[in-house]
């Protein structure tokens, strides 16, 4: 952003006095661009996970409100803004009140760093993949504190189920990143982008069977980060209620979930630009995007499309698995991840310096992954075709019901 | 083995203490004194060739004069039931538990004396079962009269369809 | 000695003490469990039952024979039929009245349809607790299937009161077979595959549920539980083979036994699996009884006042959720003397109680659904 308010500021001649106030009101403006856009995400994205949640189910799901119940999320807010805001008696008001803010800003603020378009991002920090990490931990406080705060049995079950949790699986998050970070050699994300191509085997994914593994123990950990079935034991509907939500009502809940679904993006984001290549177009150097005004709005069509598919796969997951007990969540996080993530980073190490002196094995290793990945991505095409044909009912197949 | 089989077998036991096969309808069954009862259910849950590990229920019956309980075994060894009955004065409705023979028992036994207020010694954890603790009375026992109101709450409802 | 004495007998330091239900996401109706839990870890669930309690079994003194049919449907009301059958069988007994042969069809395939419409809601609320919701959906999908044919077959979908006493109410036709046949064609090669490879062969269902309480054959059978609880734990036990009533001799159908699937004998998951079986079996059964169903009465002549000599009767069906038994005493007048239900529920809550101590509290929610528990049968 910083580069777009100088432009402006020699644009149009502004002298160095008021430089300032240009400089906050880009900002600021940036700041409601990305507010607009994390709630738009994430309200319109309630909607599409529970049509999806309906087609997986053999039901129709919300197809009332507008053209197949589009508006159905905005009519869920409304009914959640005019909802009386209940606190209950023997609450610890403020920090139950200052509880949902929390958990908002904290995953709101990752918007900072994540970006759009080689151009549009909120500031591209030297150190934005730690940002990231240490910015999310207030969302930890947040729950932690609603779960307390509610003076009930449940949420407190809930929170503190949900605190150990997300503070272990932050571990796995760290880890499996650092993989990436080896080959690329900074932390800012925008730089990590510009060091992958835009065709699918320059991206990190395909770098070497280190970071391979990492996107996967990247997503998994990422998943429980964020309270998602099948790590959504924190609000664990049929053991403890609602878990930390329990007492909420009215917008305060509505923030929980907005957090919920905002999260769905960052998870989708964090994968796209590190792993997956970015804004990136297949055959256009980077230079020539970064001056273009529509080669940068591609691109930030394409970060969203493979973002958009990641999120995906989630509400797939959602809708399919179940969920782990507690401790097999825990024994997962740090016998298995944690390991197997140094190990990764320890390959990750060793191709790297490999490919110093031999350039052909990169290329000849990115292929192999490639081809792999799409033997896989057919097997999953084919198991949906057999399913889809082996069972007679086609009602929910039609494309709009 | 079928009932008689087993009157016979436990008879050697306690000749005394046990009347002889009634059938009554479809269903046979003997009485047994009440002192002997865990005696009696020990013989038959493991004696060979009877084993009557399985109790399906426990039912207690007012039989106006006095109350009668009806206990019902399986033997999946042998693949057969038997109904045992036993008489309790109504004025000292007591007998043992045979809960620690059996686990099923503790519940049925509550049951029992939840509804029918017959009082099972050493039984581990007597409590009411369906009803309230602080509900008087034991509702299926035949000269039950329900309460006016309970903790001011009316029982009865006023008829209305005579008024107009 | 209350509830409150009890708690305090046994309260120790350091513990939480959790109040589950009455209104609980997982507690499949109103019971209520009381969690003393050490964290994580419980010490004890000890039941509170008796929100549902209406006293069907009071009514039943006040009620003529037929006039009590209805209320039998509310002793279960996920498998209704069974209560139904259970109880005309007994007042048959006491009568001494031979029902037609094709009302014992329909009674069979009636019952059978009720049996697999049960397990499918046992085994969808079971993955749901579990946390997996799309298994349930797709049970609840099948199962209204089953709810089109009992609505055509008696004119109700959930409490039937098909039963009468000396056979059934209403006459099934070809419409009715016809979707039979159609459900049967759907339902055996094609849900119970599409269901084994979503939810009973997934990796996360069959870690939460090994060896989670398990229940040994010598514990089943004293903790008095019966069923598909108990052959889970590999007692080869069914009142429909081993002491055959109506016309289960003519029809061929094995008994699905727990065998350890994926660790001990008598785990959650052997119970999960168990009723995955039974529920074919029981296709198996409807389409020998569809296709076999003779000609004939459906209602044998019984007087218009029902008036049964003195007498005691035990009728026992294989429900659902196990043995479903009637103990009925006549004494000659129009109503029954006492009427006493066995059911299979009330004992699996003993059970519950038992097994609970020790384990996880997202564990309790695998044995409740295991058991497959309905509170109107606990409380009656």
């Amino acid at each position: 952003m910083f580069e777009i308010s100088s432009k402006i500021l020699d644009y149009f001649g502004i002298s160095s006095d008021f430089s300032v106030i240009v400089v906050v009101l880009v900002f600021f403006v940036y700041g409601l661009f990305a507010l607009t856009f994390a709630s738009l995400f994430a309200g319109i994205t309630s909607w599409y996970e529970r049509r999806i949640a309906g087609r997986m189910q053999s039901r129709i799901g919300p197809n009332r409100v507008g053209y197949q119940g589009f508006w159905q999320w905005l009519a869920d807010g409304l009914k959640c803004w005019f909802k009386e805001d209940i606190i209950p008696k023997d609450t610890d008001s403020v920090l139950f009140r200052i509880a949902p803010y929390f958990v908002f800003t904290g995953v709101l603020s990752t918007f900072v760093v994540i970006p759009f378009s080689p151009t549009i991002v909120g500031s591209d920090m030297n150190v934005g993949l730690v940002y990231i990490i240490a910015i999310t931990a207030l969302v930890v406080a947040g729950i932690l504190m609603a779960g307390w705060a509610s003076n009930s049995k449940w949420t407190l079950l809930g929170g503190i189920r949900s605190a150990a949790q997300m503070i272990s699986y932050e571990i796995p998050v760290a880890l499996s990143l650092i993989v990436v970070i080896i080959p690329a050699g900074t932390l800012s994300l925008q730089k990590i982008i510009q060091m992958q191509g835009g065709a699918p085997y320059n991206w990190f994914i395909f770098h070497n069977p280190g970071t391979f593994a990492a996107f996967f123990i990247y997503f998994t950990s990422a998943l429980a980060e964020g309270n998602r079935t099948p790590f959504d034991l924190p609000e664990a509907e049929s053991e403890l209620v609602a878990g930390y939500n329990t007492e909420y009502s009215g917008m305060r809940f509505l923030f929980f979930l907005f957090a919920e679904w905002m999260n769905l993006y960052v998870i989708g984001a964090i994968a796209t630009a590190v792993f997956l290549g970015g804004w990136r177009i297949p055959g256009i150097a980077y230079e020539v995007q970064a001056a273009s005004l529509w080669l940068q709005f591609v691109g930030f069509i394409i970060f969203l499309i493979k973002a958009l598919l990641l999120v995906n796969v989630i509400i797939w997951l959602r809708w399919t698995l179940p969920r782990l007990r507690i401790d097999q969540l825990m024994i997962m996080c740090y016998k298995y991840l944690i390991p197997l993530s140094v190990i990764m980073i320890l390959l990750s190490v060793f191709f790297t310096v490999i490919y110093y002196s031999l350039p052909f094995l990169s290329l000849a290793v990115r292929i192999v992954l490639f081809i792999l990945s799409l033997i896989v991505a057919g097997y999953f095409g084919y198991r949906v075709y057999f399913n889809i044909k082996y069972f007679p009912d086609k009602t929910y197949l039609r494309w709009m019901i | 083995m079928n009932i008689s089989e087993v009157h016979t077998e436990v008879k050697k036991f306690f000749p005394e203490k046990i009347s002889d096969v009634i059938a009554s309808g479809p269903l046979s069954f003997f009485y047994f004194e009440p002192e002997i009862i865990k005696e009696l259910f020990l013989v038959l849950r493991d004696k060979i060739g009877m084993e009557f590990k399985h109790l399906s229920y426990i039912a207690a019956v007012d039989n106006k004069e006095c109350f009668e309980l009806v206990y019902c075994l399986y033997s999946y060894r042998w693949g057969n039931v038997i109904h045992l009955k036993t008489r309790l004065s109504r004025e000292n409705p007591i007998i043992k538990s045979i809960s620690d023979l059996f686990v099923a028992a503790e519940w049925h036994e509550r049951e029992a004396y939840d509804l029918m207020g017959i009082i099972f010694e050493e039984h581990p954890d007597l409590r009411r079962i369906m009803m309230p603790d602080d509900f008087e009375g034991h509702p299926l026992r035949k000269d039950f009269k329900e309460k006016d109101n309970y903790h001011g709450i009316p029982t009865s409802r006023e008829k209305i369809l005579g008024k107009f | 000695m209350t509830l409150e004495e009890r708690l305090n007998l046994v309260k120790r330091e350091n513990e939480i003490l959790l109040n589950m239900g009455p209104q609980h996401p997982s507690t499949h109706g109103v019971i209520r469990f009381i969690v003393r839990a050490d964290g994580e870890i419980m010490v004890e669930a000890l039941p509170v039952v008796g929100y549902l309690h209406r006293g069907i079994e009071k009514l039943a003194e006040q009620t003529p024979y037929t006039g009590f049919i209805p209320y039998t449907d509310r002793v279960d009301y996920l498998a209704a039929m069974f209560a139904n059958h259970a109880y005309v069988m007994g007042v048959e007994k006491l009568l001494g009245i031979e029902v037609p042969k094709r009302a014992e069809y329909l009674r069979v395939i009636a019952c059978e349809l009720n049996r697999i419409a049960s397990h499918l809601i046992a085994l969808g609320s079971m993955a749901m607790d579990i946390g997996a919701f799309t298994p349930f959906l797709h049970g609840i999908r099948e199962r209204e299937l089953i709810n089109d044919i009992t609505e055509m077959l008696c004119g109700a979908r959930l409490t039937y009161n098909y039963m009468r006493v000396g056979g059934v109410s209403k006459d099934i036709d070809d419409r009715i077979i016809k979707k039979i046949n159609d459900f049967l064609d759907r339902f055996l090669p094609g849900f119970i595959d599409e269901f084994n490879r979503l939810i009973t062969n997934n990796e996360i269902l069959v870690k939460r549920c090994v060896n989670i309480a398990t229940v040994s054959a010598d514990e089943a059978i004293n903790f008095g539980l019966v069923g598909p609880n108990l052959r889970a734990s590999g007692v080869k036990w069914d009142l429909r083979k081993n002491m055959p009533y109506s016309v289960y001799p003519e029809l061929k159908f094995e008994v699905p036994v727990g065998e350890g699937f994926r660790g001990e004998v008598g785990d959650s998951y052997d119970r999960f699996v168990v009723r995955v079986k039974e529920m074919e079996e029981s296709a198996r059964i409807l389409k020998q009884a569809v296709s076999q169903l003779p000609e004939g009465e459906i209602l044998a002549k019984v007087p218009k006042r029902i008036k049964p000599p003195k007498g005691e009767v035990y009728s026992a069906v294989e429900s659902a959720r196990g043995e479903l038994g009637y103990y009925i005493i006549s004494d000659g007048t129009e109503n029954p003397y006492r009427v006493k239900i066995r059911t299979g529920s009330f004992s699996a809550m003993k059970a519950i109680h038992i097994k609970s101590q020790g384990c996880f509290i997202a564990d309790l929610v695998v044995l409740i659904a295991s058991m497959d528990i309905v509170a109107p049968e606990i409380d009656r």
